[in-house]
C-alpha cells in the first residue's frame, strides 16, 4: 500500500466529493434553523438568529405563519403525510421483499425449466416508465374504488419495485457459493428447509440491502401517491403541496424537507455497507 | 467442482427427489403473479387505451381510433420541443453521470484516512426523496435572494438578480443538475465496483512498462471499466428519460421545462385524455427501450 500521507491532491478531491454530497443538506439545515424574516431578507448564508420555531410549527407546538396568518392545516397535513409515508413505505417494503427474496432465490440458484424467461418477464418492465402502468391502473383502480387507500397505494409501490428488487436479489444470490445448500441437502434437508435453516441465515446481508433500497425508494416515491392519493397523502405529496401554497416562508419549506430525510438518512448511512455491497454485485 | 462433491449431490437428488421445480415455481409464483396483475396487464391495457379516445369530461363513451392518438402526437410540433427537452435533460444527467460519477469513484477507490465516512455521506442524495432534493435546491437558484444570487451579487459578478429558473438551456441545465445530484451516488457506486474488479498486477506491470498515469487511466482502467459504465449509464438513462419529480416542485408545469412525463401528466389527469396520455407514454417507453438496448450493446461489443 502507498503511503496514506503526503497526498493533498487526493485530499482536495476528497473534500470536495463531500462538500458536494452533503453541501445542499447543510444549507437546508441552516435555512430551516433561521426565522423567515432573516430568510427572506438575509442576504447571507448562515442566519444571524436561530430558531426551531418551523420544526416546531410543523408538529403544531408552535403556531405556523404564512404571510403574516396562523394556518393551523399545517401541523394536521404535516404529521398525516409522515404517519401514511410510514404506514405505505413500511408496508410495501415488507412486500417487496417477501416477493424479491423467494423468487430471487428461486431464479438464481434453483435454475429450473423457464426460470430464465420468468427472469426476462421481471427485466422486461424495467425500462418502462411509471406512467405506462399508472394511467390504466388509475382506470382500473377508479372502477375497484381503490383510488386514495391504503390497499390501492401500497400495491402501486410493489408493483413500482417488485422486478427491481427481483433483479437485485437475483444478482446477489448468484454469487453465494454453492456448497452452503449442497451441506444442507447432504444432512438431510429438503430445499424449503435449506432455504429456511441455511441460506435466510446467510443472506442477512443481501435481505438488509433489499429492504433498504425498496425502503428508500417508496419513501420518496412521488408520481404514483400524487396522482393516487387524496386524504391518504405521503410527505412528498404534502411537501410538494407546501411548495405550492407556502413559497415564502423558506424556513418552513426547508424544516418539512429535513423532518422528512431524517429516516432515509439514518436507513442509508446505517446499511451503507450492504448497499455498496448489492449494488457491487448487480453491477457486474 | 470435485468428483466427490458431485457424487453426493447425485446421492442426494436421489435420495430426497428433485424437487428443483416444485419448489422454484412455488417461490416465483406470487412475485410473478403481482407483476403480472399490476405491472403487465396494465401495459396491455395502455396500449388499448391508447387506440381508443377516452375523454371522461366531453360525455362521448370510449370507441376504438386506431392509431389518431399516436398521429396527434406526432403531428405536433411542440411534441418534438417537449423531446428534444427530455433528451436535454437527459444529456446533461448523463455528462455528470460520467464526469462527477466517476471523478468521484476514482476518489472513493483510494485509500485515505475516512474513506469509510465518505462512502456513507457519498450514498446521501442518491438516498433522498426526488421532491426533497429539488425543494434543497430551489433555495440555492430562488430569485432574488437565493444562495446562487447573493453570492454572485456580493462578488460583483452581476448586479441585479437573475432569474434562474425560467427559459431556456439554462433551466434544463439546472433541472439536470438537481436531478443529477440524486443519480450520481449509484453511478459511483457502480463504477467503484467496476475499478475494484480491476485487478491491481496489471497496473503495476504497465508502471514497469513506464505507463504514465494518464496513460494506464485510458489504456487500461477506461476499457476495463466499459460494463459498468454500460449499465450505470443504462440506469440513469431509464430514469432521466421520465424525469418529473425535480420539474414538477422547481417549475410547476410551466411550459418552457416540461419533459415528456409531464406532458403525459397533464394531457392524463389535466386534460383528463387518457387515450392521449397513454400514447405519449408507449412512445416514451419505446425510445428508452431502444435508447437503452442500443447502450448494453455498445457497452458489451468486444473490440
Amino acid at each position: 500500500m502507498r503511503s496514506r500521507r503526503r497526498r493533498p491532491d487526493l485530499l482536495a478531491a476528497a473534500v470536495l466529493v463531500g462538500l458536494w454530497s452533503v453541501g445542499p443538506i447543510a444549507t437546508t439545515l441552516l435555512t430551516s434553523l433561521s426565522t423567515p424574516l432573516t430568510a427572506s431578507t438575509g442576504h447571507s448564508l448562515i442566519p444571524s438568529q436561530f430558531s426551531v420555531d418551523q420544526y416546531l410549527a410543523l408538529f403544531g407546538v408552535a403556531p405556523a405563519m404564512v404571510g403574516g396568518v396562523v394556518r393551523t392545516e399545517v401541523p394536521r397535513a404535516f404529521t398525516s403525510g409522515i404517519v401514511n409515508s410510514l404506514i405505505l413505505s413500511g408496508s410495501s417494503t415488507l412486500l417487496v421483499v417477501t416477493f424479491a427474496v423467494t423468487a430471487g432465490y428461486a431464479l438464481a440458484r434453483l435454475r429450473f425449466r423457464f426460470s430464465r424467461f420468468i427472469l426476462v418477464v421481471f427485466l422486461a418492465t424495467l425500462p418502462v416508465p411509471s406512467f405506462v402502468v399508472v394511467v390504466p391502473l388509475f382506470r382500473i383502480m377508479s372502477t375497484l374504488r381503490l383510488v386514495d387507500t391504503y390497499q390501492g397505494l401500497v400495491a402501486l409501490m410493489v408493483a413500482a419495485y417488485t422486478p427491481l428488487a427481483v433483479w437485485l436479489f437475483y444478482s446477489y444470490a448468484r454469487q453465494l457459493p454453492v456448497e452452503l445448500e449442497e451441506a444442507a441437502r447432504v444432512d438431510g434437508c429438503s430445499r424449503l428447509g435449506a432455504f429456511v435453516h441455511v441460506m435466510l441465515p446467510n443472506m442477512r446481508s443481501g435481505m438488509a440491502a433489499i429492504a433498504a433500497i425498496v425502503m428508500l425508494s417508496t419513501w420518496g416515491d412521488f408520481l404514483g401517491p400524487l396522482v393516487f392519493s387524496n386524504t391518504k397523502q405521503p410527505i412528498t405529496v404534502v411537501i410538494a403541496n407546501f411548495v405550492g401554497q407556502y413559497s415564502t416562508n423558506y424556513p418552513l419549506l426547508t424544516a418539512a424537507g429535513m423532518v422528512a430525510i431524517v429516516l432515509p438518512a439514518v436507513v442509508a448511512i446505517a446499511l451503507n455497507r450492504h448497499i455498496r455491497g448489492a449494488l457491487g454485485g448487480w453491477a457486474r | 467442482m470435485d468428483v466427490g462433491g458431485q457424487v453426493r449431490s447425485l446421492v442426494s437428488r436421489r435420495a430426497l427427489g428433485d424437487d428443483r421445480a416444485r419448489t422454484g415455481w412455488a417461490f416465483v409464483l406470487p412475485a410473478l403473479c403481482v407483476v403480472t396483475l399490476l405491472a403487465w396487464v396494465p401495459v396491455l391495457l395502455g396500449i388499448d387505451m391508447s387506440l381508443r379516445a377516452i375523454k371522461p369530461a366531453s360525455g362521448i363513451p370510449d370507441h376504438y381510433v386506431g392509431l389518431a392518438n399516436y398521429q396527434a402526437i406526432l403531428s405536433n410540433p411542440s411534441t418534438i420541443t417537449i423531446a428534444l427537452r427530455t433528451l436535454g435533460y437527459t444529456l446533461v444527467v448523463l455528462t455528470l453521470q460520467v464526469v462527477v460519477g466517476l471523478g468521484a469513484a476514482l476518489v472513493l477507490n483510494e485509500q485515505f484516512r475516512g474513506r469509510g465516512v465518505l462512502l456513507a455521506l457519498a450514498i446521501l442524495p442518491w438516498a433522498l426523496p426526488s421532491v426533497v432534493r429539488a425543494l434543497m435546491w430551489q433555495r440555492f437558484f430562488a430569485a432574488p435572494d437565493g444562495f446562487l444570487n447573493v453570492i454572485l451579487e456580493q462578488a460583483n459578478i452581476i448586479d441585479q438578480p437573475h432569474i434562474w429558473l425560467a427559459g431556456g438551456l439554462q433551466v434544463v441545465i439546472i433541472i439536470g443538475l438537481v436531478y443529477g445530484w440524486g443519480a450520481i451516488p449509484l453511478s459511483s457506486l457502480i463504477f467503484l465496483a467496476g475499478l475494484q474488479g480491476i485487478p491491481s498486477d496489471i497496473y503495476e506491470a504497465a508502471a514497469a512498462d513506464g505507463a504514465s498515469r494518464i496513460d494506464r487511466f485510458r489504456l487500461l482502467t477506461l476499457p476495463l471499466l466499459r460494463p459498468s459504465v454500460g449499465i450505470a449509464l443504462g440506469a440513469a438513462t431509464i430514469g432521466a428519460l421520465s424525469i418529473f419529480d425535480v420539474i414538477y416542485v422547481l417549475n410547476g408545469s410551466a411550459i418552457d421545462t416540461r419533459s415528456i412525463s409531464m406532458e403525459v401528466y397533464l394531457t392524463a389527469f389535466r386534460d383528463l385524455d387518457f387515450g392521449g396520455g397513454v400514447a405519449l407514454a408507449v412512445l416514451l417507453s419505446l425510445a428508452t427501450a431502444t435508447i437503452v438496448v442500443f447502450q448494453v450493446f455498445l457497452s458489451r461489443r468486444s473490440d
